[in-house]
């Protein structure tokens, strides 16, 4: 799974530069290969983690909290 | 950034189309019981103030979106700091829409599937939609909205002779304030929603534009999501209502003509489909500008696949499994969302109108005193 994903993160990442970089600007693919990384590593580490920590219940806990539930 | 322009009737029906959303599948005011339409009534007469602020926020800057208004009136640092704040919200609402959508798939239609599969599928088919930018998603709703309506319009006048008229009576029949007690679920979802449009309605024409979309939007929508709500009760009344988690798919199902014209539900999933698409779209879209703009980049289109992934993502590890789904959307949503969709709103315009207010005031003292001396 972890070679799949990355190969299907390299078509992705070649078919979209290709189409949508035209310009030679380094920040804009800097953040762009940030962002894809991130969304590699959470893609991959919920395939392997079975409980992944999820934003969800964080902040319902918070809310409830200041409601006093 | 690239100037978009879409019509304002494009733009009401986008709105209307996201309003619809998951809403007409997943249902809104659940709280009220059987008078979860006056719960959606009261939501709406809510909103239009709201809205109305909305509108006003864009007209007082027409041709920016809510992120240069934030930048121009805050300065760079706290208008990007807010800016962030709205980024999250659109992006979280696209992850929750977007699960909406895998969940909905994987109950009613493919049980054996893993979520995440119409998830990839879907937010695939969003990313690309977004990168086509506004003006192509407004041409496809002129088209998405007439297959919804006439769905709606067709499921409802099939699913007439199993309406039964009890399940509506007695109306407010648990009081005033059971009846009121979904309003903050109905307007927080879907009409507060609608904030989102804030941050992609720099395509609108000219000044007064905002205000002619989102008032006939919220309306007309409005209109439908409460009709919509009406017949889900008077098909299966209050108790079933609580007990499924898709009421529309659940009231379809029960269409029946002549042991001939059934089954028909599953083209629900069409009407979830298309609203979905625009409604997911839209919220890639919002945050995809907003990232693009804190980052002080020139074209938001680079951004909108990692961006997607991410929502993908996020959408996959959201939530453990659909009943945890149902209680945060119902439970915790309406707190959730008020401070983005009220709160934030209402400040940002408080702030805005004394600011044009202080800014105005020193020039019509200069023009009482030219006045003065001249006469």
């Amino acid at each position: 799974m972890f070679m799949m994903m990355i190969l299907s993160y390299a078509i992705a990442s070649y078919l979209d530069l290709k189409t949508t970089y035209h310009k030679q600007d380094k920040a804009k693919l800097i953040v762009y290969f940030i962002l894809m990384t991130i969304s590699y590593a959470i893609g991959t580490a919920s395939g392997y983690v079975r409980e992944m920590p999820s934003p969800a219940e964080p902040i319902k806990q918070l809310i409830f909290a200041i409601m006093g539930k | 950034m690239n100037k978009e322009k879409i019509s304002i009737t494009q733009g009401i029906k986008m709105t209307i189309l996201f309003l619809f959303g998951s809403t007409l599948v997943m249902g809104t005011g659940g709280e009220a019981g059987r008078d979860m339409w006056i719960s959606i009534v009261a939501a709406i007469v809510l909103a239009v103030p709201l809205l109305l602020i909305y509108s006003r926020i864009l007209s007082l800057f027409p041709g920016e979106d809510l992120f240069q208004i934030l930048e121009l009136n805050f300065g760079k640092f706290f208008g990007k700091l807010i800016s962030i704040i709205f980024i999250w919200f659109a992006f979280h609402l696209g992850a929750l829409v977007l699960r909406n959508f895998g969940e909905f798939i994987i109950t009613v239609g493919l049980p054996e599937t893993p979520a995440i599969v119409p998830v990839i599928m879907f937010g695939l088919l969003c990313i690309w939609g977004a990168k086509a930018g506004i003006e192509t998603m407004a041409k496809c709703s002129d088209y998405f909205i007439i297959f919804v309506m006439v769905l709606l319009i067709l499921f409802s006048i099939l699913v007439i002779p199993s309406m039964d008229t009890d399940n509506l009576f007695p109306i407010m029949g648990e009081g005033i304030g059971k009846a009121m007690s979904g309003v903050l679920s109905s307007l927080t979802y879907p009409f507060g929603e609608t904030v989102v449009f804030m941050m992609i309605f720099s395509a609108l024409p000219h000044k007064k534009s905002a205000y002619k979309v989102y008032i006939p939007a919220l309306l007309l929508g409005g209109f439908v999501v409460t009709s919509i709500a009406l017949r889900n009760i008077l098909v299966l009344g209050p108790a079933t209502i609580k007990a499924v988690y898709f009421p529309s798919y659940s009231a379809i199902s029960r269409v029946n003509i002549g042991n001939f014209l059934q089954r028909l539900e599953i083209a629900v999933t069409i009407v979830f489909i298309l609203s979905g698409f625009i409604k997911i779209t839209v919220c890639l879209l919002a945050a995809t500008k907003g990232v693009a703009r804190v980052l002080g980049f020139d074209d938001y289109r680079i951004l909108v696949t990692p961006i997607g992934l991410l929502m993908v993502n996020l959408a996959n590890i959201i939530y453990k499994n659909i009943v945890e789904m149902f209680d945060w959307a119902f439970e915790v949503w309406p707190y959730y969302a008020f401070p983005f969709q009220v709160i934030l709103p209402v400040l940002i315009w408080i702030f805005i109108e004394l600011k044009l207010r202080a800014k105005n005031k020193p020039k019509q003292t200069e023009t009482a005193v030219e006045d003065g001396s001249s006469a």
